[in-house]
């Protein structure tokens, strides 16, 4: 009997091949490079957003925190995955290993918690913690790419809830709590920032 | 095949970057940074270079079938690769920024905010010798006065 964790997956798996743009854009989206890179060029931006220096140093914080973030969310992932291991759908499916295929690749390692949910989960909520309108947008885009390979078939729900959970939770983390504890060495760090124009 | 696709990952940040800066630098007159005085122009530009980034790495040479969605670069390789080529990007801006602003414009008046806001009204080259007090073309008019 399918759990609803299977249900859900195979009811947005069914959506696949009935619009051809749909899985276009599901593939631009799922594939390891697009949003990632969007999210990267995002922080990047960010680092010189603002008119005030203030705005600008509480989003160069936010950008700290996000690749601090998402090297912690990736080390737990893999940490897990140690531990646990949880097939791929298209690996307890077969008949969706031609979708898995058409849309991503198959992954080879353990579909639970999602890698890739963690990421772009970690970087969004850091940015939304330091600005909510721009972290609103990331959100959105953080969304996008995990339920894209839930439509791949390449992760179940589930996956991607663990691995959000983990993004958040990190960067939660190190916003309220590493932060303020290496705040005595991100002083400095900044003034020598500002010495050289960078921040 | 990897190496390949390591090469074209940098070149898409190197300019998307490149145009993200350009962006940001307009919206927020921080005209060191910035390539031509007009806005307009800027906007243009950045637009295009991103937008072109994007659809040669992701529209072009069936890159999408052929390598992207066959993996090809790690996590942490591409987080290398991002960083080095936005650092890249942002070297260059500011090289050649200077070289541009440089010949225009030469101490217009002291900034009195430190940081990024310098780059509102001098280029890189000459933010950098105000903050640390260090004058490159003082030094060479002393040296010639000197030699005289």
């Amino acid at each position: 009997m399918a759990t609803a964790d299977e249900r859900l997956l195979l009811w947005i798996n069914s959506l696949v091949g009935e619009v051809p743009l749909v899985d276009t854009a599901m593939r631009m989206v799922a594939n390891d490079y697009f949003i990632p890179l969007i999210l990267s060029l995002a922080l990047l931006g960010l680092w010189f957003e603002g008119r005030e220096s203030a705005q600008r140093e509480r989003h160069q914080r936010a950008v700290l925190s996000a690749a601090i973030s998402l090297g912690i969310a990736c080390g737990i992932v893999k940490l897990a995955n140690l531990f646990y291991f949880r097939s791929r759908p298209f690996q307890d499916i077969p008949y969706l290993v031609d979708t898995a295929n058409r849309i991503l690749y198959l992954p080879g390692d353990s579909s639970f918690p999602s890698n890739a949910a963690a990421v772009v989960f970690a970087i969004a909520t850091a940015i939304w913690l330091a600005d909510r309108k721009v972290g609103a947008w990331l959100y959105f885009l953080a969304f996008l790419m995990p339920l894209a390979r839930v439509y791949a078939a390449v992760h179940y729900p589930l996956d991607i809830v663990g691995g959000a959970a983990i993004g958040v939770l990190c960067s939660y983390f190190v916003f309220k709590v590493f932060l303020p504890l290496i705040e005595p060495g991100l002083s400095p760090l900044f003034k020598w920032l500002r010495k050289l124009c960078l921040a | 095949m990897t190496g390949h696709l390591a090469e074209e990952y940098f070149l898409v940040v190197f300019v998307a970057s490149g145009g993200v800066l350009q962006l940001i630098a307009a919206r927020n007159s921080f005209k060191g940074l910035l390539f031509f005085n007009r806005v307009k122009l800027t906007y243009a530009l950045a637009i295009l270079a991103v937008g072109g980034a994007f659809g040669w790495f992701f529209g072009c040479d069936n890159r999408l079938e052929t390598e992207i969605t066959r993996t090809g670069l790690e996590g942490a390789q591409q987080f290398l690769y991002f960083t080095s080529a936005a650092f890249s990007s942002l070297i260059f801006t500011l090289i050649v920024t200077s070289l541009i602003r440089g010949v225009s414009v030469r101490y217009p008046n002291k900034c009195k905010q430190p940081g990024l806001d310098m780059l509102r009204e001098m280029s890189y080259i000459e933010a950098i010798e105000q903050s640390f007090g260090i004058r490159l073309k003082k030094r060479e008019d002393s040296k010639s006065g000197d030699s005289g």
